[in-house]
């Protein structure tokens, strides 16, 4: 089954140590689609923040730290839904420690292998004296999966740009001073390395700090095939029907 | 002739602050809509989909309530928001006025599920915040109750 993009959102807050973020959900939203999201909080207070979310069921694929005059706390997160989908999810507020700009993106993906969710195991980055997030390679196992470059920046700015071939673009940044956050995501046909270029049209500064993931989605497979294994049993009509032979149906 | 030329074309503009707000009020409307939809049809009543419900009525006033307070209204964001997702009324004042009514109709639910269905909130989380807004993800379904069948339908008559 080929993965489908349903759809994304962004919210920021002023201060992500008092306030969560709220993220409205697309209203296409199914039973076992998938949310993925990114949130950032970044302040100049120094502190290695504990990412979480409020919002019931999420799995953490990431929580990175980078440190400079400015901080980035990255989180990424994962949830499969349920018979009654969400429709928000929200952020749990992170330590004090100067006052942190909070701002969180998501992406929903419909068709993804909901018993491996991952094609692989997530990637990380950070890095500091820089603005600009660069999430690292990742090596895909299953055709056309999807891969994410989930990104996180002290730095405030409205207008970024994904890396090249890189589509549904979303991004957002802190309502003043700091934190951007943004996810992109690229198809990739055939199993391999993928390394997402950095994100540019950023104002970089030596003052600034990242962080970086990459997340690949693994498609659920197409369809179930039947298999039965006649061999060494001289035919059908000798054992009175298929039960009792070696069979099943995969996938 | 001329092209109309957007507002945000420069790079480096941030979108205006009206727009993100209409943005806001219109991923209100449609879930009030899918939820109210969906709740009509339902035999039995969701828990989780009532106080997700509640929680967009709690929203869906919070960003019309935003947007009221800019003089003057900002209809071109506002109908903007709402012609990105191809819903487009005859006239704007008939935008206006179904707001409005989604609007009073939200609150009145709202209040009317705060003060009637608490029992909802016992299948929230630790961290439930008095407005609906975390859910566990325990499917918790019980027979619809008349009262909330006939609020819930009349609701979903706002909408097409």
């Amino acid at each position: 089954m080929a993965l489908s993009f349903i759809g994304s959102a962004e919210n920021n807050v002023a201060d992500a140590s008092v306030s969560t973020i709220t993220l409205t959900l697309p209203a296409g939203i199914a039973e076992n689609d998938v949310v993925y999201v990114a949130y950032v909080a970044s302040s100049n207070g120094g502190a290695d923040k504990n990412m979480a979310m409020t919002t019931t069921g999420y799995s953490e694929l990431a929580d990175l730290f980078a440190n400079d005059a400015d901080e980035c706390n990255l989180g990424v997160y994962r949830k499969l839904m349920g018979a009654t989908p969400d429709s928000t999810a929200e952020t749990a507020t992170v330590a004090t420690g100067g006052v942190p700009k909070g701002a969180a993106v998501c992406h929903v993906w419909r068709g993804v292998d909901t018993t491996t969710p991952e094609d692989a195991t997530t990637t990380t980055a950070t890095a500091v004296n820089s603005a600009i997030p660069n999430s690292p390679s990742i090596i895909t196992v299953t055709a056309n999966a999807i891969v994410l470059s989930a990104v996180g920046s002290s730095q405030f700015d409205a207008t970024v740009t994904a890396p090249a071939g890189y589509a549904n673009q979303v991004d957002i940044t802190g309502p003043d001073t700091r934190a951007l956050a943004g996810i992109a995501s690229k198809s990739i046909a055939s199993p391999g390395t993928e390394d997402p270029a950095a994100w540019t049209d950023i104002t970089d500064a030596a003052t600034e700090a990242w962080c970086a993931a990459t997340v690949a989605i693994r498609p659920a497979a197409a369809g179930g095939t039947l298999f039965v294994n006649l061999a060494g049993h001289g035919g059908l009509g000798s054992r009175g029907g298929l039960a009792g032979f070696g069979g099943g149906l995969a996938g | 002739m001329s092209a109309p030329f957007p507002y945000n074309a420069v790079s480096g503009v941030a979108n205006d602050l009206a727009e993100s707000e209409a943005e806001n009020l219109v991923a209100q409307y449609i879930w009030l809509a899918r939820w109210s939809d969906e709740m009509n049809k339902d035999v039995d009543l969701d828990y989780k989909k009532l106080a997700q419900f509640a929680f967009h009525c709690r929203k869906f006033r919070f960003w019309y309530d935003a947007l009221q307070a800019r003089i003057p209204l900002p209809l071109d964001a506002i109908e903007g928001a709402f012609l990105r997702r191809k819903m487009r009324w005859l006239t704007r004042l008939l935008m206006q006025q179904d707001l409005q009514d989604i609007y009073n109709a939200a609150g009145t639910i709202y209040d009317w599920i705060v003060a009637n269905m608490q029992e909802a909130r016992n299948y929230t989380t630790a961290q439930f915040d008095a407005n609906f807004e975390n859910q566990t993800d325990v499917p918790v379904k019980v027979a619809k109750p008349a009262a909330v069948a006939t609020r819930v339908q009349q609701f979903r008559q706002l909408f097409n």
